[in-house]
């Protein structure tokens, strides 16, 4: 049906040293926390014409972690980071067709 | 997590810093925090800028921790540096070397354990008052956009559903004609803007929040803070149903709506012609990108029908909306014809579900309704 698919969908957000995402058709997905900062796809972070990288990688330190979160409409997650980036908008689609991570089998 | 972790971590959340707005978590403040026994040990890092703001803090610190179970004692160490705080921190290790510690460990050459793990996501969409929050949208303008809309929204209330309509196209919003609005203006009570009722609904429109002889340019950003005003600020009543006339094609308003609004999904209203139909294709692959399910597609003006001899002429083709939803794999929710009581209902504030209900129109409309509320019955 017209429904968007279950594996675009998510159940479950937390961290604990990687942010854990879980999809409603049961994957488990882990990204690393300073990846994900690096991998940000904000008009700060990427050219929004050019697609070119702005971001400078050195710049991000290696200790970054989440400090706060929220979901965005049905598709997406927003972090505000500790080195206080909070702009990007992480789709959940390419969270998991593009974005490295490792998974996690669902107890 | 743990227990005592996640208690400490809520207790912190409530501690204000200074007037800064943040609490002590989003502060990033704290660079340690060791429990061994029933004693904790606090390491704050505080620059000489928010130097005003340590007493404060140590005793909301020292407060929280004792209300938390098992903590007796508590120990504050400020330093004003970064560096201090490692070093401090790496004296402590020594210090402590051979004792069993408790929970939440520091490591003073991983900074990212120091701190507690940023808590899981918030959800602040709005809109969440209603059962179904249903965005009626177009590839192009002129497709009958804001027909669809109203009528589909009356023929829900004559199923006995409760409707709230909102008006999302601040650009040229034509709520107010078809509603029969004109010159009315949303009263303001305190912070919040009232809903205009007609026919049995409630809605919001731009153009009864400004003169509408006025022309408003909305850039971007302005577009997407009038658009969160409308979904904040207005006192809606709830209700089974929240139908949003979107202005036509891919923009900042459907975005913000993406955003700030979990939809239950969208309908796509498009005339025959293939030109329509393309533009309905992008329509539909922007909100596949945001995860809106596609409800359905509606087919407007898709024949005239002769007010004096009933006669059905397919002026635009017809049928191309239903070969396309299908092509597809989304339902095709109903065809409207082009009917002179489709028009003059618009035009006098009395749509044709209201004026005429009797007319082929109205009937398609009912049907759509009750196909809409079918599909959304089989996504939940």
């Amino acid at each position: 049906m017209a429904r968007s698919p279950q594996k675009y969908r998510v159940k479950e957000v937390f961290y604990d040293g990687v942010v854990h995402v879980i999809f409603f058709d049961g994957a488990h997905c882990l990204y690393n926390y300073w990846e994900l900062r690096t991998g940000c796809t904000c008009a700060k972070c990427v050219h929004e014409v050019t697609g070119e990288k702005l971001l400078d990688d050195q710049t991000v330190p290696l200790d970054i972690r989440p400090v706060a979160s929220e979901y965005v409409g049905n598709y997406g997650l927003r972090i505000d980071w500790s080195d206080g980036h909070g702009t990007g908008i992480y789709n959940f689609q390419q969270l998991r067709d593009q974005f490295p991570h490792k998974t996690q089998s669902v107890d | 997590m743990d227990p005592l972790e996640q208690q400490i971590r809520d207790a912190f959340a409530l501690i204000p810093f200074g007037d800064s707005g943040q609490n002590l978590l989003e502060s990033d403040k704290v660079f340690s925090l060791e429990v061994i026994g029933n004693r904790a040990e606090v390491l704050l890092v505080i620059d000489h800028e928010h130097e005003s703001f340590t007493n404060g803090l140590t005793q909301g610190i020292e407060a929280a921790l004792k209300g938390c179970d098992g903590i007796d004692e508590v120990g504050i160490n400020v330093v004003a540096t970064f560096e201090e705080a490692q070093k401090t921190l790496a004296a402590h290790e020594h210090h402590h070397h051979g004792h069993e510690h408790g929970h939440a460990h520091p490591h003073a050459h991983d900074h990212a354990h120091a701190h507690p793990h940023a808590p899981a996501p918030q959800k602040r969409s709005y809109l969440g008052e209603y059962g179904q929050v249903v965005l009626v949208a177009s590839g192009k303008g002129g497709v009958g956009k804001s027909t669809t809309a109203v009528n589909l929204a009356l023929s829900l209330v004559a199923l006995g559903k409760k409707v709230s309509l909102l008006d999302a196209d601040i650009y040229g919003p034509s709520l107010p004609t078809m509603m029969g609005s004109r010159g009315e203006f949303s009263e303001v009570v305190g912070q919040q803007l009232m809903p205009i009722s007609r026919h049995g609904i409630e809605f919001m429109s731009m153009g009864n929040l400004i003169d509408e002889s006025e022309a408003v340019v909305w850039r971007g950003p302005m577009a997407h803070q009038v658009i969160e005003q409308m979904l904040r600020d207005t006192q809606w009543p709830g209700g089974d149903y929240m139908i949003i006339d979107l202005p036509p094609g891919t923009g900042d308003v459907q975005i913000t709506l993406a955003q700030m609004t979990e939809a239950s999904g969208a309908v796509i209203v498009c005339t025959p012609q293939d030109v329509a139909l393309l533009d309905a294709r992008k329509a539909v692959k922007m909100f596949e990108k945001v995860n809106i399910p596609i409800l359905g597609m509606v087919e407007n003006m898709s024949s005239f029908i002769c007010p004096h001899c009933s006669k059905e002429t397919p002026i635009f083709s017809k049928g191309g909306a239903q070969t396309e939803s299908k092509e597809q794999g989304y339902a095709f929710l109903g065809s409207v014809p082009i009917e002179l009581a489709v028009r003059l209902g618009g035009d006098e504030g009395q749509p044709v579900v209201v004026s005429a209900p009797q007319s082929a129109a109205a009937k398609a409309y009912r049907n759509i309704a009750a196909k809409l509320v079918e599909v959304l019955a089989e996504e939940d």
